[in-house]
């Protein structure tokens, strides 16, 4: 007998474990589900993940290759996050190597050890810095080191270099450069039990209103065991300070917070309150780290020196040493489901892991998604309501604008323009509000009516006019603007319709003594430009704002007062029965933005369709009543959440085998599918992306069970198939988007 | 195919600047100078003499165009060389607009200057 069998994951496309046998000449008495182990792989080494040991194996054991060596002395991962992701392969019905792959940080999927981590060293300033603080006539034109070294003059504990990255655009560089001069230097962090306690500052405790004492007092008292509370605040209701105080609570207890925000880029304001009003070390983790500041955080969480552990997405699986309550600020974003590979959504896995650790779970958003009210209508959920803004401030009216037979400047109506005059001559900012970034969706040959297609995909390509390129924003592919049109040869190309940088330009004619700001992916992919954009903002620098998205999440601009949505028809009569639901959601988080105590907002929503019945009731009843009657539509077309769907999607180079691919699964289906319904195969939405013709089935049960008791033996036997190797194919489990 | 070669659509006409020139940029960078020509002259029609009158859209795309054109007065006179298209691809719309190939500032000698 050679001993046990090892069971490992392995990072691989296939749908299955892995058996091997021990690696030789190591003791097996502390082998434990968690531990990394190197093994051979076809002809390559990999990284796998011990499951579990077995006494037996369903293959020849004479046939078993030996691991090579086991990396880890005590495993990886704690028993619950394992349970998690065991959990969440089988729900997700995703290749047990990729589940478990995506737990861990880069590194240490390489087979890196798992050394124990050290905080990050923090910066100082020395005393020569202060010197030349006061008297140096070389910062005069070194705008940025001065604002550094200033910013450091303030911190006399020092400040790690994360926290600097905010204060000026590049601040690595900055920071060396006041090294050189021997005007700031490094010290090591204290030790995180000496770290010294969070200092008032600009974000002093709030005094509650009785809803936020009542939310508070409510999840208080169940701290001990799970529950899940839905946390539903208008914007400016004070969530965050919801979540600060329960963390404070569960901190006295000796446990850990985890908390998950859509993304760390667009909440810097959230990131600096967390600091200042909480002691010890925050582990940060998200994307924009590098593979070793991201190990450290995550090493940092594992080890419990850091009591507050801050991320995206990924973040649902890191490891916590005493975990005592999971946070999902914003639960509706769509950016908490994985858009490919393992397709998990990390809300639905933090209620999932709360429940395994019987702790509690708070979900807050100001415009919950329709499945987490559902959940609270029903009961499963526990509701909070935060009704009114802190301070007492007034909610922006929203008033819906028709623009019907409007003569439109650029997309904007000649009402709009003149009530954005109105609020600029009283000295507040304006934000318009435009899903849609580049110059414009299509350039067209005024002449014969070609428009820019791309080669690769079923979509026009985006003119970015600042680049002169035209970009497919769905292939990534991009080509300079043709000079001529391509098949008639005229030059009289024309931009047509709106996006972001077209409206900058309008704009800047119609108001052209006025500063203008615009943030969207294309002006803020430098690193540190979106801060300094932020900054300016702040600053008065700018008094319109243009933006996509991105304005919408986190940010608050107190001196906004009116804020427009160019553009609400895109979003009303989109292909995805999700898409009002997203709309209503956009319109109030960017609505949020607006107005404070003293100065109540506006919101002006621009759109073709007035009379919209979901429009209607969100502008005129609120986002509750908006919820209600879309769960009424949702439930009379029987859709989520009052049925369950799996996406099965395929795609090949070539157009034919991506639908003979899924109607072959489908005939496997059949004889399966009882109480499931059978939906395609369909060509997607935008059938050809990338080169690649996509195609799907929709499965939809009312029952979960039921649905998911086929999966299991359906998938079984589409693995088992061995299929046409040049289709790619994937099953998304609850589908956010059905393409 | 087309079915013609590019000598059978050439026309040569003179007239006055009418209006202002407008010129925007198209999205390659490429400058775009549209004006009205105002044409009147002598011909004769059956034996007889008679007068012409028309006006036609002029566009003028390119730098060298852009430039001549940008340094007409309003009201000078030009003769322009080039070919016949139409405006825009909306069926049943046949507005022809005459693609410039070559723009001249000219004298007119009109009969009252005589």
């Amino acid at each position: 007998m050679t001993g046990p069998i090892l069971r490992i994951a392995v990072p691989s496309p296939l749908y299955r474990t892995f058996d091997y046998l021990p690696p030789p000449s190591r003791d097996l008495t502390d082998l434990q589900p968690g531990l990394r182990v190197r093994v051979p792989f076809g002809r390559r080494q990999v990284v796998g993940f011990l499951l579990e040991t077995s006494a037996s194996t369903t293959l020849d054991p004479a046939a078993l290759r030996p691991a090579l060596e086991i990396l880890d002395r005590e495993p990886l991962l704690p028993a619950d996050v394992l349970a998690l992701l065991q959990w969440a392969r089988r729900y997700y019905h995703h290749p047990p190597g990729d589940v478990f792959a995506s737990a861990l940080p880069v590194l240490l999927r390489q087979g890196e050890p798992a050394a124990t981590p050290t905080l990050p060293p923090a910066w100082r300033i020395t005393p020569a810095g202060r010197a030349a603080l006061v008297e140096s006539v070389v910062l005069h034109r070194a705008p940025a080191q001065r604002l550094l070294l200033d910013h450091l003059a303030g911190c006399a504990a020092g400040a790690s270099s994360e926290t600097l990255r905010p204060v000026v655009r590049d601040s690595a560089v900055t920071l060396r450069a006041l090294h050189a001069k021997g005007w700031a230097e490094q010290v090591a962090a204290p030790a995180a039990d000496a770290a010294p306690p969070p200092r008032p500052g600009r974000y002093p405790p709030l005094v509650l209103n009785d809803a936020q004492a009542e939310a508070i007092a409510t999840v208080a008292a169940a701290l001990e065991r799970f529950q899940v509370f839905l946390l539903e605040g208008v914007t400016g209701s004070g969530k965050t300070e919801v979540y600060l105080r329960l963390i404070e609570a569960v901190l006295a207890r000796g446990r850990q917070a985890l908390v998950l925000t859509p993304e760390i880029g667009l909440t810097p304001q959230l990131l600096a309150r967390f600091r200042e009003r909480l002691p010890g070390p925050l582990a940060v983790l998200h994307s924009g780290l590098s593979d070793r500041e991201r190990l450290n955080a995550w090493l940092l969480a594992r080890a419990g020196t850091a009591k507050v552990v801050v991320g995206t997405r990924s973040a649902i699986f890191a490891p916590l040493r005493a975990p005592g309550i999971l946070i999902v600020d914003e639960e509706h974003d769509p950016s908490y489901k994985q858009q490919d590979g393992f397709r998990y959504h990390a809300r639905d896995l933090a209620v999932i892991r709360g429940q395994q650790l019987d702790i509690p779970v708070v979900l807050g958003s100001a415009t919950p998604a329709l499945e987490s009210v559902h959940n609270a209508q029903r009961e499963r959920y526990r509701l909070l309501r935060l009704p009114e803004r802190v301070g007492g401030g007034a909610e922006p009216s929203i008033d819906i604008l028709d623009v019907r037979r409007q003569p439109l400047i650029e997309g904007l109506s000649r009402p709009l323009l003149e009530r954005m005059r109105l609020h600029l001559a009283r000295n507040e900012q304006v934000l318009l509000f435009l899903n849609r970034r580049g110059f414009a969706p299509i350039l067209l040959c005024h002449e014969c009516g070609w428009l820019s297609a791309c080669r690769h995909c079923d979509a026009r390509m985006t003119l970015h006019l600042r680049q002169r390129r035209l970009i497919c924003h769905h292939c990534g592919d991009s080509r300079p603007v043709d000079r001529v049109c391509p098949v008639c040869g005229s030059v009289d190309l024309r931009p047509l319709g709106q996006g972001t940088e077209r409206l900058e330009t309008a704009l800047r004619q119609e108001f052209p003594d006025l500063g203008i700001a615009r943030m969207d992916r294309d002006s803020t992919r430098r690193r540190g430009s979106l801060e300094t954009l932020l900054a300016d903002i702040h600053n008065g620098d700018h008094r319109i704002l243009i933006g996509t998205q991105m304005l919408a999440k986190g940010h608050h601009f107190p001196d906004v007062t009116l804020v427009g949505i160019v553009d609400a028809d895109q979003g009303l009569y989109g292909v995805d029965f999700r898409s009002s639901e997203r709309m209503a959601q956009l319109i109030l988080q960017v609505a949020g933005r607006a107005g404070r105590a003293e100065k109540p907002g506006n919101v002006i929503i621009q759109t073709h369709h007035p009379d919209h019945p979901l429009l209607r009731v969100l502008v005129s009843q609120g986002y509750p009543a908006f919820a209600t009657a879309a769960l009424a539509e949702r439930q009379a077309a029987l859709l989520p959440p009052f049925a369950h769907q799996a996406l099965l999607r395929a795609e090949a180079a070539d157009p034919e085998r991506a639908t003979a691919f899924l109607t072959a699964a489908r005939a496997l289906a059949d004889p399966l599918a009882d109480g499931v319904e059978l939906l395609g195969p369909a060509p997607a939405p935008m059938e050809r992306r990338a080169g690649r013709y996509r195609a799907q089935l929709l499965l939809q049960a009312t029952h979960r069970q039921v649905l998911h008791r086929f999966l299991d033996r359906w998938t079984a036997r589409i693995w088992a198939r061995n299929a046409d190797r040049q289709v790619r194919w994937s099953l998304d489990v609850d589908p956010m988007e059905l393409y | 195919m087309p079915a013609a070669p590019a000598a059978d659509n050439c026309l040569v006409i003179a007239g006055q600047l009418a209006g202002t020139c407008e010129t925007r940029i198209s999205p390659a960078g490429i400058p775009i100078s549209r004006f009205l020509l105002e044409h009147h002259s002598g011909q004769t029609e059956a034996g007889t003499p008679r007068e012409a009158r028309c006006r036609i859209a002029v566009m003028a795309c390119g730098e060298g165009l852009s430039r001549v054109v940008g340094q007409l007065p309003s009201g000078a006179a030009v003769r322009v060389r080039g070919f016949l298209s139409r405006a825009n691809h909306r069926a049943g719309e046949y507005r022809l607009v005459l693609h410039a190939a070559h723009i001249e500032q000219i004298v007119v000698v009109t009969p009252e200057s005589l």
